[in-house]
């Protein structure tokens, strides 16, 4: 579940008719692309879409040291225990988590509990090369990608820029996601 | 086409005012033309006159350089590249180059296509009837006409024909 950054380079391309690569380099539109991922990332995150999510497990309790966040952290969605499952309680930032509380300070998370599992929105990017990386996301997002890139290179304001990526999201994305709360898939909120 | 043609050209041209030019003196209105129409493809992104070449830090510019196709993290001075982003050893940079000049009567036209040859030896012309003080009016709005055809051409631009 990727797509080739070429693909992605190949598209855009097409969309500005500059397939001879005279009027834009490849680095300038690197640093768009790598932009563009960078917002869809939050757009999609405040959606709560599904494909965004990771998870990393922690052992041992980080109750007073904290333990590293994981470099693509963007939002926390959960924290579960280790042996139980059971879903855990922030607490406040100023204490020290119990055995069922964790809390998130810079880029730590204090944990009580003696191993436990972090969910969280990840987030996407940034890419170093144009030739041999690629982006990990759905197929279906190949669109918004290139747009959003494509807006940014020709100055589009970032207004602007958070609706055109709002609106491909209500247009392309499959309208399902799958509910943690009721444990079923629902329809999207929107 | 060969300079060779283009000279005879040219100096075709000015027997008809009473004027020749030696070779070496049609040869350097030819470069000059050559010059300003290597500027005007330039400035209209036409692809076959692009070159690459992999650039390092501290490079010297190729001394064919007209300017670059779209931005890199360099900084030019003097001649000289600098790159602004110190993670890269060597950039793929892609430029818009001018062609090499002519020589002599033996070489080639430097462009593969002769319509734009045709302007450059029209333009050589002009250049060349200049010099001399002649009435060009006519001639440098026909070379104009030419040239925006050319370009227009190249650049895929559909136009109108302008009714006179």
């Amino acid at each position: 579940m990727s797509i080739a950054a070429t693909k992605i380079v190949r598209h855009i391309r097409l969309q500005i008719d500059d397939f001879d690569e005279v009027k834009v380099s490849d680095y300038q539109i690197l640093i768009f692309l790598n932009r563009a991922l960078a917002a869809i990332s939050t757009a999609v995150a405040a959606r709560g879409l599904d494909f965004l999510t990771a998870s990393q497990t922690y052992s041992g309790s980080s109750a007073s040291t904290g333990a590293n966040l994981p470099d693509d952290f963007q939002t926390l969605k959960e924290v579960t225990d280790g042996s139980t499952g059971y879903t855990l309680t922030p607490t406040y930032i100023t204490k020290t988590p119990a055995a069922y509380e964790y809390k998130v300070m810079g880029e730590k998370i204090y944990c009580g509990a003696a191993s436990y599992t972090l969910f969280y929105q990840k987030f996407i990017g940034p890419i170093d090369s144009l030739l041999t990386d690629s982006v990990a996301v759905p197929g279906y997002c190949l669109g918004l990608i290139v747009q959003t890139t494509v807006a940014l290179m020709q100055g589009t304001t970032p207004d602007v820029v958070v609706q055109l990526i709002n609106n491909i999201i209500n247009t392309d994305f499959p309208g399902m996601t799958y509910d943690k709360q009721r444990g079923r898939v629902i329809e999207n909120a929107g | 086409m060969l300079v060779e043609e283009a000279v005879n050209r040219i100096k075709a041209a000015g027997r008809g005012t009473g004027q020749d030019w030696g070779v070496d003196r049609a040869i350097d209105f030819l470069n000059t033309a050559i010059q300003q129409i290597s500027s005007l493809l330039a400035a209209n992104r036409y692809p076959p006159i692009v070159k690459t070449i992999q650039l390092a830090d501290g490079d010297s510019l190729p001394s064919n350089y007209l300017f670059s196709c779209g931005n890199y993290p360099i900084r030019i001075t003097d001649g000289e590249v600098d790159f602004l982003d110190d993670e890269l050893t060597e950039i793929r940079f892609r430029y818009f180059a001018a062609p090499d000049k002519v020589v002599k009567t033996a070489d080639s036209m430097p462009f593969s296509n002769d319509a734009i040859n045709e302007v450059v030896v029209k333009g050589a012309i002009l250049l060349a009837l200049n010099e001399n003080g002649k009435q060009i009016a006519q001639d440098s709005q026909l070379v104009a006409a030419l040239q925006q055809a050319v370009t227009m051409g190249l650049a895929g631009v559909q136009t109108a024909p302008t009714e006179k």
